[in-house]
């Protein structure tokens, strides 16, 4: 690169144009391949949107509303407002299991007890779903952990059916998408300044009252994008309503599946998938909206 | 106030108490229970699923081993294709992923610009997107595309799935380098670009390399999209995995498990070594 | 004209406002300081000048050139940051050396020139040290050294010493002066600490309001403030509300009044504001008034040991006067004391 002197001639005085291209254009330039590649996703979306209004056998070219009609049908009905519930309750219980936990991690000063917990925290999320459902199902089963547990300490004469079943894939639900509500809950809770609860503990709180009335509610943000997360992701699970549930417990996700192989009734597992999409942009839009307007109240504070 | 309880100062305020700490811990085993289970199950003598298991011996680790060196060709092609197969798509899902989230990184923390909002949001999709419908989605791509790509829509479905996770990295690692020194490296006669590759890329290596991670692990671990797009030839590890268990649950994958299971553990260790936890946050 | 020329210059971020109509021509080889409260536009100023923002209106000539085209990698200005922004993956030697790299020095002669900067900076000894391992000071001194290894033609620094403590900004601020009268580099300093400005500047140039409020050598400005802003922010001050009564004489808000000879030519009945130092003010024992000496009550005496701070209620006016102890005649709360108001110190704002 030459560094000449500044020898340039004024000239007239020109109005400002932009050296080079405007930084919107370059920035977009920067995001491009990352676009490519999302913008296959949305593609793809287009495309099941396309295909739910399609006919069986004339996928592309037909155009009827058949497989939203059968939807409302009380089967797939059923199976929506099971999806919806198992999703709800997964996210309140994975939140209220993950808040301890993010406490602790947002506190915490050992670096070796760091490391401990985000692993521990990071493998129900990344490890294999499948492996994770067998091992479910060693738990689950009559002969299983949970119900030896139980009947060891006397609650239960016989062994409970725990698989195939709707609690069975709910206790799988919230563990797989534990972390998702665990981490953005500890990056919450460690912005929470410390300072915040020594001021706290000035004015006379107990640990407890400092935890729930300013730990807490500072969090509420990322307490909420948890839940989302959780419910987001545990509404279109597939893996773990297919291993623990069997037949007995159709997720919409399930149902997609099923519309395919071996129906192959592309359009009805289109509509199905439209729906499921539909439900994660209504909850991310809310969650969006509610969270915006309280984290731009705690901006403002500091 | 009572100033008499507490004789010596107990636990100050901003710290973890034990009873919180004992709970977390309680959870987080809970959490990862069946990933314990499984490890433990695959020492187990026994041939059912009893837990704990009435004896403990490497009878389903010998009989991996075997089903790996074994003459039954038809089994050990499977997964030594498998292997390979996931190997080669998680590299190259690592590379491709990281290629392309570094330049956008860059963009979403350096650049002011219009629609920064919805790139930010864009950018998350794919982690709360169904996965099935991106796994129809994808098939309905690709089986309307003239051209065989089994190999490669598994790669882009792969990246596709990586992307959030070494985007988040790398922007978490940039924001922690500040603007100031790039200016800085401009005003002693860097050029945008120069001060870019001269100051910010070495000092986002390990944020570079901690996505390269976490991008390799989604993309070795990942079923369900993987599910739609896999085909005889181009077959996953936990594809392979789960059609030998379709009919009945053989132990002998527990011992694959648990091989799965460390790799993901070490990587993960690695992760965190490079980056602590602000790399890995939502 | 050589040196550096803003001429009408502007800056606005949208509908925001944040440097307005600035007319500058600082010359060579002085030191200048750019001084105003916090959002006054200062660091918007500075940046300006090293390229790192554009302008929304207005030039800026260097020599006589417009430079406000030339990216700022290319105007050789020298500049250290306020978080000095040293590069963490880099020893100190290559710190400073990286400009020289970048300009295609030979190693031979970056190595020459390296270590004559080290020399100067006094830190001969670091030239392999991780920038990680120095001390607060000694990095001011290395951000310092790397701005000028590539003898830029401009140094700017943005508000450098505020992160050091008290004892080491002063430090700090003469070796920086000494540095710079050295090597005789035209230099710009942003500062929101106005006795940094007074100490080391040639030039002060106190913004207020995204305007130049007054541009001059630190004596002029805090003897002749241009108006009531600079008054207030350069030294303290005792401002009052007077009305002029014609004939030199004004009336303080309590009803007495003073003479003040520059009031001579304004019409009288005319509300102005006035300005007279701490430090002019006289006090002694308690005598009736005459002249400019004037009856008051003390309301707070703090002792600081090198000056005593005195406020007296005088005349509806709450004045703030300073004396050394030697002078002092032992005041407490309440003591009633004569003040005098030497006519000249006292200033038309």
């Amino acid at each position: 690169m030459e560094h000449q002197p500044l020898t340039r001639s004024v000239g007239v005085a020109l109005p400002r144009p932009d050296t080079g291209i405007s930084p919107t254009a370059r920035a977009w330039l920067f995001l491009s391949p990352s676009m490519l590649f999302l913008a296959v996703l949305i593609i793809a979306s287009l495309l099941v949107l396309r295909m739910s209004v399609g006919t069986k056998g004339a996928e592309w070219s037909g155009f009827s509303l058949a497989s939203y009609a059968q939807l409302l049908e009380p089967y797939y009905l059923k199976s929506l407002l099971l999806t919806l519930r198992l999703a709800l309750f997964s996210a309140v219980i994975a939140v209220l299991l993950a808040i301890p936990v993010a406490y602790t991690m947002s506190r915490l000063t050992s670096p070796f007890l760091r490391r401990v917990f985000l692993a521990a925290v990071l493998l129900p999320l990344l490890v294999n779903l499948l492996l994770q459902s067998y091992g479910w199902l060693v738990i689950l089963g009559p002969g299983g952990m949970l119900n030896q547990a139980l009947m060891g300490l006397g609650l239960i004469k016989r062994p409970i059916m725990l698989l195939y079943n709707q609690d069975g894939v709910l206790m799988g639900l919230v563990q797989t998408a534990f972390p998702l509500a665990v981490l953005p809950i500890a990056s919450a809770m460690r912005g929470v300044a410390r300072t915040y609860e020594e001021a706290a503990a000035t004015l006379g709180a107990s640990r407890f009252q400092v935890f729930r009335q300013v730990v807490l509610p500072m969090s509420l943000p990322g307490i909420i994008t948890g839940a989302t997360l959780v419910f987001a992701y545990n509404a279109s699970s597939f893996v773990v309503p297919l291993l623990l549930g069997g037949r007995r417990v159709p997720m919409l996700a399930v149902m997609v599946h099923d519309q395919i192989a071996p129906l192959m009734n592309w359009p009805a597992a289109s509509a199905a998938g439209v729906v499921l999409i539909l439900t994660t942009l209504a909850i991310m839009t809310l969650s969006e909206y509610v969270t915006g307007r309280r984290r731009r109240m705690l901006e403002t504070c500091q | 106030m009572s100033l008499s309880s507490n004789k010596r100062l107990s636990i100050l305020p901003g710290e973890t108490g034990r009873f919180a700490g004992i709970l977390s811990g309680f959870i987080l085993l809970l959490a990862v229970l069946p990933i314990l289970t499984m490890i433990v199950m695959s020492f187990s003598g026994a041939s059912n699923l009893d837990f704990p298991p009435s004896s403990y011996s490497l009878q389903w680790y010998r009989a991996a081993w075997h089903t790996f060196v074994s003459p039954d060709a038809s089994d050990v092609l499977s997964l030594g294709k498998a292997m390979t197969t996931s190997l080669l798509v998680a590299c190259l899902t690592m590379v491709l992923a990281t290629l392309v989230a570094v330049p956008a990184a860059y963009a979403l923390v350096r650049c002011e610009f219009r629609g920064k909002a919805l790139a930010l949001q864009l950018m998350s999709l794919p982690l709360v997107f169904p996965m099935v419908v991106l796994g129809l989605a994808l098939l309905l791509v690709f089986d309307s595309l003239p051209l065989q790509m089994s190999f490669s829509r598994l790669v882009i479905a792969h990246v596709i799935l990586a992307l959030p996770f070494v985007v988040k990295n790398c922007t978490a690692a940039m924001l922690s380098i500040g603007s100031e020194v790039e200016e800085a490296a401009q005003m002693l006669g860097a050029s945008p670009q120069r001060a870019i590759l001269d100051v910010v890329v070495p000092l986002m290596k390990s944020g570079i390399l901690a996505g390269m991670l976490l991008a390799f692990i989604v993309s070795f671990n990942e079923f369900t999209v993987t599910y739609f797009l896999y085909t005889i030839d181009v077959m996953t590890v936990p594809i392979w995995m789960y059609s030998r268990t379709v009919s009945s649950l053989d132990p002998t994958v527990f011992s694959f498990a648990v091989l799965i299971v460390l790799i993901d553990f070490v990587l993960i260790w690695a992760l965190e070594k490079l980056v602590g936890e602000g790399g890995v946050s939502f | 004209m050589t040196g550096l020329i803003l001429e009408n210059v502007d800056k606005h971020y949208g509908t925001a406002c944040a440097v307005k109509d600035v007319n500058l021509h600082l010359p060579e080889g002085k030191l200048v300081c750019f001084i105003g409260p916090s959002g006054c536009g200062k660091t918007t100023l500075l940046r300006m000048i090293a390229g790192l923002e554009t302008l929304s209106g207005g030039e800026i000539r260097l020599d006589g050139e417009d430079i406000g085209q030339t990216p700022a990698h290319l105007r050789n200005f020298g500049m250290v940051f306020q978080s000095l922004a040293l590069f963490p993956h880099m020893t100190v030697g290559e710190n400073i050396a990286y400009p020289l790299k970048l300009r295609g020095v030979g190693k031979v002669e970056q190595q020459a020139r390296v270590v004559e900067l080290l020399q100067l900076i006094q830190l001969s000894a670091m030239i392999d040290r991780p920038v990680s391992k120095l001390s607060g000071g000694q990095r001011q001194r290395v951000a310092i050294a790397r701005a000028i290894a590539a003898r830029p033609k401009i140094l700017l620094l943005d508000e450098p010493l505020s992160a050091l403590d008290a004892k080491l900004r002063e430090s700090m601020q003469v070796e920086i002066r000494q540095l710079q009268q050295r090597l005789n580099i035209t230099t710009i300093m942003v500062t929101h600490d106005q006795r940094e400005a007074m100490t080391m500047a040639d030039i002060v140039v106190v913004l207020g309001e995204h305007r130049v409020q007054q541009v001059g050598t630190p004596i002029e400005i805090y003897r002749h403030p241009a108006n009531e802003f600079v008054a207030d922010f350069i030294g303290s001050g005792n401002i009052f509300p007077a009305t002029v009564l014609g004939g030199g004489r004004v009336g303080l808000p309590g009803g007495e009044s003073i003479e003040v000879p520059s009031c001579a030519g304004v019409a009288a009945g005319q509300q102005v504001r006035m300005l007279v130092r701490p430090e002019d003010l006289q006090l002694s024992a308690p005598e009736a008034t005459a002249g400019n000496r004037l009856l008051g009550t003390v309301t707070f005496v703090r002792d600081i040991g090198s000056t005593i701070e005195t406020i007296v209620e005088c005349s509806g006016v709450s004045f703030t006067a300073l004396s050394t102890p030697c002078q002092g005649i032992g005041l407490g709360v309440g003591h009633a004391v004569s003040v005098t108001i030497p006519a000249q110190a006292c200033r038309l704002l």
